[in-house]
């Protein structure tokens, strides 16, 4: 029984694990970037880098803003104010535009410089940070609902690789620390266990908080007996802030702000405020919408308060006391998140995620070398074997040459260019399909070989490019104490490292492997004699 | 300051962890460790991470519990690397560790 249930569990593992582990690899290296999420879309707009950390009481921003806004945007069905943070030092002012009949409401996404209050310069269009953010669970070209399925069904099936392999590699606590480089196959197998091992708790807890974000997709069933209307009235429930406010025809000259917030200070004097939101400033419908900040508390859901914007009267809170459920549920997606997270832990996070990509792609290696070493010298190898390997190449070697892309496009292309965003995403695209087109040709080791090369050259050069292009690098950064962009290019340079690392590794590989090669029909010419 | 120290506290744990294993043992000091030595490390290796782990926790206990699982991610690839391209510098390790933690104290009191 036990040898049967062992040999189960080693298949399980196996399949479940080859079946999606690419677009597993995928997931986890978008979501592993995502963590630096707001300090991508920083860097991707020089722009805002010259913006010195914020001084202002967020009282006066929040007046600052309204006001801009009130003078830009009389107009828009929507305000939208975001204060500056540790990763955000620009105020964010955007406003929403109808559009005619059938067409989605248009943003216009606006910055001022917390310190002067005046309106940023020369901002470029970007997606930052936001593109691996929906890259991590909206794949990309794609519909929404069809690939979060897909996400959910690759988290499902990474929750069973990672249960069965507790199981099958049962030795993983015992040899902890055991790392052997020269022992060909098994040197994976170390890799493996290692990267799996060491961040065995976030793994775990990454891949079922993972589910649980969409799990009113999944499993709709309890908000669909508990509610008449189903999903829509559980979300009406849940997310109040998220109700459709018609527009009245009845104008307003300005709304009550004064008389809102001295309420609001009034009664929850320490609450440092996330954003505030303003639907329908122009008519009598205009809403005031208060999100409160968490801070570090592991809560995902901001508390909210909402005012009439005509009497400045208090309407409607939420999640000022959460229930028990709800401090789970948002608890969970919280650490799934890491939106709390000061530098050092996500730092932390970002090493855990770099170890499940680790973890990920030496599964994925190793399969395709026990096979490799199982053929005989006569035999040819199968189409599966290909296929499996050219993919290996294709995704864990092309994934960071095209996030490479990515950057090089943010820094290169022209800043008045049309619908520029999307021609960094297709940039990252292109970068990825021409990778994927070279390993169909070349998939040994010598397509590996150029590739950590590539990858070296081109993310050692991206500080190059970076400074050449802004006005900042690497040693103003640091003398002006701008650490989060100071680290983009020291992160850069080590990423180089490795790939070099590898590619000299691999190079002494190749070169051994040649040697092999030569060598035998001597060998068997002396073993004949 | 005080989750620096929790992570060197979680360190010198592991590190008590790793030279309970006899092949890590003897590539940093060259000997075979006998029992009493094994069974020390061992028991100091989980009083240390305990106290890891408190120290974590009386820093929030939410936020505190993640610093930990991060930490404990640090320090395995930290002395994993050590002991496969380094084992040498395990044993300056040794010394190294209580002091900084020391560093660390003194200057959390004084600043």
């Amino acid at each position: 029984m036990k040898e049967s249930f062992f040999r189960s569990m080693t298949w399980l593992h196996t399949w479940v694990g080859l079946l999606l582990c690419w677009l597993l690899f995928l997931i986890f290296f978008a979501g592993t970037i995502s963590f630096f999420r707001h300090e991508i879309s920083l860097w991707n707009q020089p722009a805002v880098h010259s913006i010195d950390h914020n001084k202002q009481q967020q009282q006066t921003l929040i007046e600052s803003g309204l006001k801009y806004l009130d003078r830009a945007a009389p107009e828009a069905n929507r305000w939208w104010i975001g204060l500056p943070s540790n990763r955000q030092p620009e105020l964010q002012v955007s406003h929403r535009h109808t559009q005619g009949e059938g067409k989605r409401d248009k943003w216009i996404d606006e910055r001022l410089d917390p310190n002067t209050l005046s309106p940023v310069e020369g901002l470029i269009e970007t997606k930052g940070g936001n593109f691996f953010y929906r890259l991590h669970f909206d794949l990309h070209y794609m519909d929404r609902k069809l690939a979060r399925w897909l996400v959910c069904f690759a988290s499902l099936f990474m929750l069973i690789a990672l249960i069965s392999g507790i199981v099958i590699h049962k030795r993983i606590f015992k040899d902890l620390f055991q790392f052997r480089p020269q022992k060909g196959v098994r040197a994976w197998l170390d890799a493996h266990n290692l990267s799996s091992v060491l961040a065995l708790p976030f793994h775990l807890m990454i891949t079922y908080t993972g589910l649980i974000t969409l799990i009113f997709m999944l499993f709709p069933n309890p908000a669909e007996t508990l509610y008449e209307d189903g999903l829509k009235g559980f979300r009406a429930d849940f997310y109040p802030e998220r109700q459709r406010i018609d527009a009245s025809d009845i104008k307003v000259n300005y709304p009550a702000f004064t008389a809102a917030f001295t309420h609001f200070y009034q009664n929850w004097p320490e609450q440092k405020i996330k954003r505030v939101i303003v639907d329908h400033p122009s008519n009598a419908a205009v809403n005031i919408k208060i999100y409160g900040d968490n801070g570090t508390l592991i809560r995902d859901e901001y508390p909210y308060w909402q005012y009439s914007g005509t009497t400045g009267e208090l309407l409607k809170t939420a999640r000022l006391d959460p229930s028990n459920a709800e401090v789970l549920y948002g608890g969970m997606i919280a650490v799934h998140s890491g939106r709390l997270a000061h530098p050092g832990l996500r730092w932390l996070y970002f090493i855990c995620g770099i170890a499940g990509c680790i973890m990920i792609a030496s599964g994925c290696i190793m399969w395709a070398k026990r096979i490799r070493e199982r053929l005989k010298p006569t035999q040819t190898a199968s189409f599966g074997l290909k296929l499996v390997e050219t993919l290996n190449v294709a995704t864990i070697m092309g994934l960071p040459l095209a996030t490479a892309g990515f950057f090089y496009a943010n820094r290169l292309l022209p800043a008045d260019m049309v619908a520029r965003a999307d021609n960094e995403v297709l940039t990252f695209f292109l970068v990825w399909l021409a990778t994927a087109l070279f390993t169909c040709v070349f998939r040994d080791k010598r397509a590996w070989h150029w590739l950590a090369y590539s990858n070296a050259v081109v993310w050692l050069l991206l500080p190059v490019c970076n400074a050449l292009t802004t006005d900042g690098n690497l040693v103003t950064y640091i003398l002006d104490g701008k650490w989060i962009l100071a680290s983009f290019d020291l992160a850069f340079i080590a990423t180089a490292l490795v790939f070099y690392l590898q590619a000299k590794k691999l190079a002494a590989k190749v070169t051994v492997n040649k040697r092999v090669v030569n060598k035998s029909p001597r060998a068997t010419a002396e073993q004949r004699a | 300051m005080m989750y620096s120290f929790a992570m060197l506290l979680c360190l010198g744990a592991f590190y008590a962890f790793a030279m309970t294993k006899t092949a890590h043992y003897k590539s940093v000091f060259g000997t075979r460790p006998n029992q009493v030595q094994t069974q020390r490390f061992n028991r100091s290796g989980w009083i240390i991470i305990l106290l890891s782990f408190i120290v974590n926790l009386s820093q929030g206990v939410g936020y505190g519990s993640l610093m930990f699982c991060g930490q404990m991610a640090l320090s395995v690839l930290l002395l994993a690397v050590c002991l496969t391209y380094q084992p040498n510098w395990m044993r300056s390790l040794l010394y190294l560790l209580p002091l900084s933690g020391l560093i660390v104290v003194v200057s959390g009191l004084v600043f």
